[in-house]
């Protein structure tokens, strides 16, 4: 599902806003979420799971390819832990035989 | 503070110029639509942002850390998030702003 989909789907339950709304709503909820990591805030959403901020040290690494040493700068990641809610129920989808995602790129 | 369902509801009131009660609904709805997408599609992409997945593990040897008994691990469906490229650059851009300060 993309966010697109998203937008059409929750203008779909409430048509009263509008399609443009929908969208100005979707992204701004999506925004803000950005918005908080950026300023190293926690996520925590009921039911979803909780995005935390992980702050990872320079390290010394090499270049798997050619072999060559190199420093890994210092950087940010973002980390998901899902609620044993969602975590329940994918794998309650996985027993009914709903495929997985899988990772494609 | 963390951001909750309730704060990203008061913001999107106020910015959005909706009623209260309409604003707990939409924010509601959004979850949920989100939850739904990662179960039943497997994958939810918020540009901006970033992407859920799910995927399958299969079982695999395992312990019980408390007793060190051997014990298998079963086969299960995971969620991994990974952030986008827009939210990863804009990180980086912290740290960039905190040594050089824009």
């Amino acid at each position: 599902m993309t966010k697109s989909e998203l937008i059409e789907k929750l203008y779909a339950l409430y048509p009263e806003l509008g399609q443009e709304r929908a969208y100005a709503i979707v992204n701004f909820m999506v925004d803000k979420m950005a918005e908080s990591l950026l300023n190293d805030e926690r996520i925590e959403i009921r039911r979803l799971g909780s995005f935390t901020l992980r702050h990872h040290k320079p390290r010394a690494a090499h270049n798997p390819k050619t072999g060559q040493k190199l420093v890994a700068k210092e950087k940010y990641s973002v980390h998901f832990k899902s609620s044993k809610e969602l975590k329940d129920a994918v794998n309650e989808a996985r027993l009914k035989g709903i495929p997985a995602g899988e990772e494609k790129e | 503070m963390a951001l909750t369902k309730a704060s990203l509801m008061e913001q999107l009131c106020v910015e959005m110029d909706l009623d209260r009660k309409v604003g707990q609904k939409v924010v509601e709805s959004f979850f949920t639509l989100i939850n739904e997408g990662i179960i039943q599609e497997g994958n939810v992409l918020l540009s901006k942002f970033g992407k859920f997945i799910t995927r399958d593990k299969a079982a695999r040897p395992g312990r019980n850390p408390k007793t060190g008994e051997a014990a298998e691990i079963s086969a299960r469906r995971v969620i991994v998030f990974h952030a986008g490229q827009v939210l990863k650059q804009r990180l980086a851009g912290v740290l960039q702003g905190d040594a050089a300060e824009d």
